[in-house]
């Protein structure tokens, strides 16, 4: 659905992407790629399995948009990668078959990423564009309307007669939180000031919840 | 029973029955005679009647008569469920060897003992070692150790009815197995309190290639067991549901005052908690006499209460089924059950720990905490008098226990391929055991299985010809760590911010409380301080108002024979004499007035319309697992033919399924939904299957070595480990499909946690059953302790995502539009 913010038009897409069309622009958020090799050394016996799928679900959003520019606001990796693991030279080619900028602004689960690795991509701490400060972590964000991750968030709808939980967009007073991309990723069930707004992503369709 | 063999008591055993002036017990003499004769068996006692005399003086004969040369090494293991009665248990041998003036070394390793004990004593081992069924399998991991069991006599399993229906039971099958491998001629002895299936106990004890059947051995029971209820006086102000049930306090209370000493049980933690907190208020100099037990309170305070309870300084305790077992403490004068027991066994186990004193009875009075349970005290009662209890069925083919057992034997010496499968199938749990599952079971354990063959981590045992060994250090470790069945809820350690440790909470509690949020514990209001590692510091609230905890392991369900009576008495209330009956002939009254009392033939279909949309209450009597069953079969049948979205509940007497007003289920529609036709595949899509088995997973991937639950003090979240166990079952569904581990826990979803047989019969009966269906005006008085109560809603709906957001963002709009909201019609 479309939504006003800033003076900016927006795209809230159903794939967990924030679309941005003045700038060419999707962005997501929490990609927290490797999670399972670093569930592996912790003692999970969990095996490959979302990494590809995240990145052909990336290369998608790009080409159904046209977006020129790909940005992923931060927790790009979920920890610590071995420098022989297999998922950079996976990223690398995934990258050179990609026809689109890419920034990264670094989450705190990627204090361990060797950056060097990993070609042709754009690092920031934070960046600005236009009205926005895209960042990671909503603290991060010091002056200007921020977009960030980081948070996870989740609602949950409780009726006498159903329930749902969905990952949303959270449209806050200072920034919009955007929710969690990877597949392998969790959600915080978040509390919600009455000015605040949220936007719910279904199977196929995101809808504005009162 | 075979009749007493006659045999010569040896004299230092006459004498240590002489000087204490007893004489040995018919079944102690009984169980001696057999044991020397070579058999093997099960004791069926009651606690405090010598049972351990009976079964530890056999092998000690033996002992005694085959002369000195037989005190080096280990000749008998003693198996105790708890730790917490190993050591009453050490005391109680240590004292006959003591007395007999034998040279034996009595002595007890469970997972309290420290490091070099435990090297020392499988360098030399004890003549008797008192250990637990983890503990069991932790020393058989060690090369070292196996070569000392060769002279091995005998094995003696304490209280053998708790570990038979679980995998602890099955790990100890296995156990067993390895033993009568190591030394062949081992005589196996059980203990076990009243169980319906005592013979099937034995069997599955002493395996299905025992060389003669299980010797019996039943002491006779003289004491009777007295069942009362506390009958309300004004049933009409009694409330028709509700799980606190505090009303009828101030008629207990005179009850404690009246008696010596008072155990009083509850159902459940919470329920423990307020009871204590209000038994306090009322009786507020009490203090220091009074004191609470749960399994959430720490060691020290547990052993404290535990102690005041033995030197008789506490004269009340509120407690959970944390007293259940285990504890031998002297009997209390008097035993108060809060709420229904649920099931007969436990009810005749609590009452059993009261009035011990020749020619008294055992009593229990029960506090019904609602109306409904009054008819099942009664129905206890009818059924303790007519003999019908609760039977443990013991499990089977639970691959995860095998895959941890073989690692074990691999990681001790190694094992061949086989030799352990032959052994193997000689327990009960895996007689029927494949070749199939047995070759995958190999291949998980060198190999990974299928999703993990690419991660050498997955490779902990290595295969050299067809003999399995571990070689890494670091595999060796971990696996000695996570030996067992007993997977951890997600707890936090409870702590003083000032120092001092006061229990565990669920870490799901403490993370919904609020910064100034208060919450009662042992019977004081805490207030959260800080979280840290696994931590929660707290210090005293300085608010009144608190919120109760609510631990996880809730209620057991009625059990199916508790259930049977239930039903059977409900449907001759009116001419039944019993007390409860006559008292809730009012409330019958009305149920029969404003819809109908079914007979035991009847099955009651109520549909009511409120504000909430169409309700059904279809009630079966059938326990809250099998109606949970029913509902989800029933809900995601329905939602089969039509885009709807039922939510569904259930307790132990029915389920209601609740739909929108414009949506109404006939009652034919509801009929062809509860058939029995494909069964098995309807139910398994309609468990809302990856859920409920993800959870039966959490276990089975622990058990399996699947899941590393982490170093000791590494302070890694549980629930880390159980939202990733989560994950662990979604990517083997998907990458590795035939992973048996994933079909084991479908399976025991529906053995275990949804009761398939009991579903089945119940399906069977439904059929049969004559259908009563009404529609009545409000809700009735059966149909209102599951509205009220609801607990773990299901929703199951067949509609597209975006209709029913829309739909409940409308009846929330609603909501807020009205400002105050009606009252509820439908309250009494």
């Amino acid at each position: 659905m479309h939504i006003q913010l800033q003076g900016e038009t927006l795209w809230l897409d159903a794939g967990r992407a924030l679309v941005w069309p003045a700038q060419s622009m999707v962005l997501v958020a929490d990609t927290h790629f490797g999670k399972s090799a670093v569930f592996r050394r912790q003692g999970l016996a969990v095996p490959e399995g979302n990494d590809p799928d995240d990145l052909s679900r990336l290369s998608k959003l790009v080409q159904t948009h046209r977006a020129r520019r790909l940005c992923i606001l931060g927790d790009f990796v979920h920890g610590a990668l071995p420098h022989r693991h297999h998922f950079y030279t996976r990223f690398n080619q995934w990258r050179a078959g990609l026809e689109a900028d890419v920034d990264i602004v670094l989450g705190n689960h990627d204090r361990y990423l060797n950056t060097a690795i990993l070609k042709n991509v754009h690092w920031h701490s934070r960046l600005h564009v236009g009205p926005f400060a895209l960042v990671h972590d909503p603290e991060d964000a010091t002056e200007g309307y921020y977009l960030c991750g980081h948070i996870h968030p989740v609602v949950k709808l409780v009726t006498r007669a159903d329930a749902l939980r969905m990952p949303v967009f959270w449209q806050r007073r200072q920034g919009m939180v955007l929710p969690s991309f990877g597949s392998f990723t969790g959600g915080y069930v978040i509390e919600r000031h009455a000015s605040e707004r949220c936007y719910g992503v279904g199977p196929e369709s995101v809808v504005a919840l009162p | 029973m075979s009749p007493p063999k006659r045999f010569r008591l040896p004299a230092v055993v006459s004498d240590f029955y002489a000087r204490r002036g007893w004489t040995p017990a018919l079944f102690q003499r009984q169980t001696w005679a057999a044991y020397l004769a070579g058999e093997s068996g099960l004791i069926h006692a009651p606690t405090g009647t010598g049972k351990t005399l009976a079964a530890w003086l056999g092998p000690a004969i033996r002992l005694l008569r085959e002369g000195d040369n037989a005190t080096s090494g280990l000749r008998i293991i003693w198996i105790t469920p708890m730790r917490a009665l190993a050591a009453d248990t050490e005391k109680a041998l240590q004292e006959t060897v003591d007395e007999l003036e034998l040279d034996w070394r009595i002595a007890r390793r469970t997972g309290d003992s420290s490091a070099s004990a435990r090297a020392r004593l499988r360098k030399s081992p004890p003549t008797a070692l008192i250990t637990t069924p983890e503990s069991l399998s932790l020393l058989l991991t060690y090369a070292d150790f196996q070569p000392k069991l060769k002279q091995l006599h005998c094995v003696i399993v304490d209280e053998w009815h708790e570990l038979v229906g679980s995998k602890r039971g099955v790990q100890l099958e296995l156990c067993l197995a390895r033993l009568r491998s190591l030394s062949p001629g081992l005589q196996t002895w059980g203990m076990s309190a009243t169980i319906g299936n005592l013979d099937e106990a034995a069997d599955v004890l002493l395996g299905p290639a025992a060389p003669a059947i299980p010797t019996m051995i039943v002491a006779k029971q003289k004491k009777r067991i007295e069942i009362e209820a506390l009958v309300p006086e004004a049933i009409e102000r009694f409330p028709w549901a509700g799980h606190l049930g505090l009303t009828l306090l101030p008629h207990v209370l005179p009850r404690i005052e009246s008696a010596r000493s008072t155990l009083i049980f509850t159902n459940t933690r919470s329920q423990a908690e307020l009871w204590f907190e209000a038994i306090l208020k009322a009786r507020p100099d009490w203090i220091g006499r009074f004191a609470l037990h749960h399994a959430s309170l720490s060691r020290s305070v547990r052993d404290q209460v535990e102690a005041g309870l033995k030197d008789g300084s506490l004269n009340c305790v509120v407690c959970t089924s944390s007293l259940d077992l285990g504890v031998d403490f002297s009997p209390v004068e008097q035993v108060i059950q809060v709420g229904s027991p649920k099931g007969i066994a436990r009810l005749l186990q609590r009452a059993g720990r009261s009035g011990h004193s020749p020619g008294e009875p055992s009593r229990v009075l029960c506090i019904p905490t609602h109306a409904f349970e009054l008819v099942e005290i009664a129905a206890a009662r009818q059924a303790a008098q007519e003999h019908t209890i609760e039977s443990r069925k013991p499990m089977t083919l639970c691959l995860d226990v095998l895959v941890q057992h073989c690692v074990s034997l691999a990681l001790a010496d190694g094992f061949s391929e086989q030799e352990l499968y032959r052994e193997v199938i000689q327990t009960h749990a895996f007689a029927r055991l494949s070749m199939d599952a047995w070759q995958w079971v190999l291949l998980f354990i060198t190999r990974g299985g299928n999703a993990l063959q690419h991660y050498p981590e997955y490779h902990r045992v290595s295969q050299q010809a067809s003999r399995y060994t571990v070689d890494n250090r670091r595999i060796a470790q971990r696996h000695r760590m996570a030996i067992g069945t007993i997977t951890s809820d997600a707890v936090m350690n409870l702590k003083w911010s000032s120092g001092g440790s006061l229990g565990t909470i669920e870490e799901s509690f403490i993370s919904r409380l609020k910064a100034d949020d208060g919450f009662l514990f042992n019977g004081r209001v805490l207030q959260l301080v800080r979280v840290r590692d696994m931590t929660a510091y707290v210090k005293l609230a300085s608010k009144k108002a608190r919120i109760v905890p609510r631990w996880q392991g809730g209620k057991a369900p009625l059990s199916t024979e508790l259930s049977n009576y239930t039903r059977r008495l409900l449907g001759q209330a009116d001419q039944h004499r019993a007390s409860e009956l006559r008292a809730l002939r009012g409330l019958l009254r009305i149920q029969a007035n404003w819809s109908a009392l079914p007979k035991e033939d009847q099955l009651l279909l109520e549909r009511i319309k409120t504000r909430e949309g169409r309700h059904l209450f279809l009630f079966t009597f059938a326990g809250r697992a099998v109606n949970e069953g029913l509902a989800a079969l029933a809900a995601w049948r329905l939602s089969q033919d039509s885009a709807v979205t039922f939510r569904a509940w259930a307790n132990d007497y029915g389920f209601e399924l609740l739909t929108a007003s414009d949506y109404a289920v006939t009652v034919d529609m509801l009929r062809g939904a509860l058939t029995i036709d494909n069964l098995q595949e309807d139910l398994v899509q309609s468990i809302n299957s990856a859920e409920t088995s993800k959870r039966q997973f959490r276990e089975i991937a622990q058990v399996a070595g699947l899941v590393f639950t982490g170093y000791p003090g590494s302070g890694k979240s549980t629930r880390q480990i159980q939202a990733s166990s989560g994950l662990v079952y979604d990517v083997l569904a998907k990458y590795d499909p035939d992973n048996l581990l994933v079909d084991q826990a479908l399976r025991e979803v529906m053995r275990y946690q949804l009761e398939f047989g009991r579903l089945q019969e119940s399906l069977e009966q439904i059929a049969a059953c004559e259908w009563l269906v009404t529609e009545p005006e409000r809700l009735s008085p059966l149909c209102f302790p599951l509205w009220t109560e609801r607990i773990r809603a299901q929703t199951v709906s067949s509609e597209k995502w975006r209709n029913r957001l829309q739909r409940m963002l409308d009846s929330l709009n609603r909501a807020a539009d009205k400002k105050t909201p009606r009252r509820q019609r439908n309250t009494p």
